[in-house]
């Protein structure tokens, strides 16, 4: 399920890199539809976005919108995981706030589900999927009843790189952001448990 | 634009994390947030009406619209005002048929060369993998609550071209802007923002210059200035007034290269011995940036004149010196140039 949505996300990530590239190189073409987008590149037949009435976007990481009410959702940054947990899996990260060709969500500092655990001390591998290698920095923030705290500085970096676990046990969450170019940028959070 | 802020607190932030365990870490400074682009044309007048299939309750609808008053009375540069029109091209959406993703407490798109924006905004009670929406408005403000006239400014600032702030590695720069990449809840700090952070006025002003020549520059930024004096004439005799006038420019990139600078403080001083001593506050001139003042000096004097900022990110400035050179023609005469004033 995760996979249709990071696929939904490399679509619009594609779609949103060109645009991206493009204001790169001077801005936005001067076109008369709105930012590059699904709708306005054609990935879909939907009319002018003000009088669309987009499908139900639905609520949960673990149920991901399969198209088409995917590509009615804005175009989203490449996936990022975190590689190195306890029995080697790799978890995707969830997508908080975001910014990608001429769009945009907002989100708070996500307190998921758990993603999986690590040992204290750890290292972590974080990757990025699409071509561009964005900088980024990671905070952990402890997670007590349910909410985390302020998070803490952890690591900063460019491209592909590994972070650290926390060196005291306990419900956490990882978030990073990261910065693909102007107008582009994405924040990601896993919950883990880490233990000692 | 954006890559070279974010690189800077990048380094800095390296460099603080190498510095942990150390006496004494760099001094980090907040930076101003980074920019989308394009930017609107300058003084662009949006307006927005409710997506007619997707019309927010009323409590939504007054906090979008306080939210546009906010925008407006604080962008302090020419950046896009907003306001509501039952006629306008751009919407407003609440409900659960959005484009926001599966995080999004509300969303945005935006296209300056099309005219184009428009925002989303989740229902109340819309049930997330970690918790359930409640809108500050909607629910009596218990905590965890989001202020949705705050959540409308920061999508109000993205339209604008604003992206998402980068802070200080322990955040304590959050109020320095409203455009963020975590949203926060009630009781969280700047949870009920109601006007731009500086640091968010900071990138409209260099996106879209000043809103008038008196607006001070945003204390995000730091602009250096250049301050001019003048005077006429610069040999007089004594008793015979002089006409200085001083003329204060910003010298920051982009828009805000060579602007006026009206409604500072500038001072006009004369040398005392070694140094400087104040001699009086000169008022503004007919001319944005000029301050004017006659003096009549009672001997040969050098003068010149000050920039003292207050509460802006202008930085201070001092001219060139003038020379006056003043004929005696009334006894007693100084003995000394120089004394004469002291």
């Amino acid at each position: 399920m995760v996979h249709l949505w990071h696929r939904a996300a490399r679509l619009g990530s594609a779609v949103g890199l060109a645009a991206v590239l493009a204001a790169c190189g001077g801005g936005v073409a001067a076109s008369p539809a709105p930012p590059a987008s699904p709708v306005a590149s054609g990935l879909s037949a939907s009319p002018d976005p003000l009088s669309t009435t987009l499908p139900s976007a639905t609520a949960t990481p673990s149920t991901p919108a399969p198209s088409p009410t995917a590509t009615a959702l804005l175009p989203e940054p490449p996936a990022a995981s975190l590689a190195g947990l306890v029995g080697g899996g790799t978890a995707a990260g969830s997508l908080g706030s975001f910014t990608w060709a001429g769009g945009g969500s907002d989100a708070p500092w996500i307190v998921g589900t758990r993603a999986g655990s690590v040992g204290v001390g750890r290292p972590l591998r974080l990757t990025f999927g699409g071509p561009v290698q964005p900088t980024w920095t990671a905070a952990w923030a402890k997670v007590v009843h349910g909410t985390a705290e302020s998070p803490v500085g952890g690591a900063a970096g460019v491209g592909d790189g590994s972070v650290t676990a926390p060196a005291a046990g306990g419900d956490w969450t990882l978030g990073v952001t990261a910065t693909f170019g102007p107008g582009a940028n994405a924040t990601y959070f896993w919950r883990l448990a880490v233990t000692p | 634009m954006t890559t070279r802020p974010f690189l800077r607190r990048l380094i800095a932030g390296l460099i603080a994390v190498v510095a942990v365990g150390a006496t004494a870490g760099p001094t980090l400074a907040a930076t101003p947030d980074p920019a989308i682009p394009p930017a609107w044309p300058l003084d662009s007048a949006l307006t927005y009406l409710w997506t007619s299939s997707a019309v927010p309750p009323s409590t939504i609808k007054s906090a979008v619209n306080a939210a546009a008053a906010d925008a407006n009375g604080s962008r302090k540069s020419r950046g896009p005002s907003f306001a509501y029109s039952s006629g306008a091209p751009n919407g407003i959406s609440y409900g659960p048929s959005n484009p926001c993703g599966v995080n999004g407490l509300a969303c945005f798109q935006r296209n300056p060369a099309s005219r184009y924006w428009h925002l989303w905004f989740r229902e109340n009670g819309h049930r997330y993998d970690w918790g359930t929406l409640s809108w500050c408005e909607m629910t009596g403000s218990p905590n965890g609550c989001f202020q949705a006239e705050t959540i409308t400014l920061d999508e109000l600032g993205h339209v604008s071209g604003l992206d998402h702030h980068v802070n200080l590695p322990d955040n304590s720069d959050y109020g320095d802007a409203v455009v963020q990449a975590y949203s926060h809840a009630r009781p969280q700090a700047g949870w009920s923002a109601s006007s731009f952070g500086r640091c968010d006025v900071a990138t409209l002003q260099q996106a879209y210059g000043l809103a008038t020549w008196s607006t001070p520059y945003s204390t995000c930024l730091d602009i250096p200035t250049t301050l001019l004096l003048t005077a006429s004439p610069t040999a007089t005799s004594t008793g015979r007034a002089v006409t200085f006038t001083a003329t204060l420019r910003s010298a920051g990139a982009g828009l805000l290269a060579g602007n006026p600078m009206a409604s500072r403080v500038v001072v006009l001083q004369q040398r005392s011995g070694s140094g400087w001593a104040d001699l009086l506050t000169m008022p503004g001139g007919a001319t944005a940036g000029s301050y004017v003042a006659a003096y009549a000096p009672k001997g040969s004097q050098a003068f010149r004149a000050v920039f003292r900022p207050a509460a802006e990110g202008g930085r201070a400035a001092s001219s060139a010196a003038v020379s006056i050179t003043v004929t005696c023609t009334v006894a007693p005469c100084p003995l000394s140039v120089g004394q004469a004033d002291q």
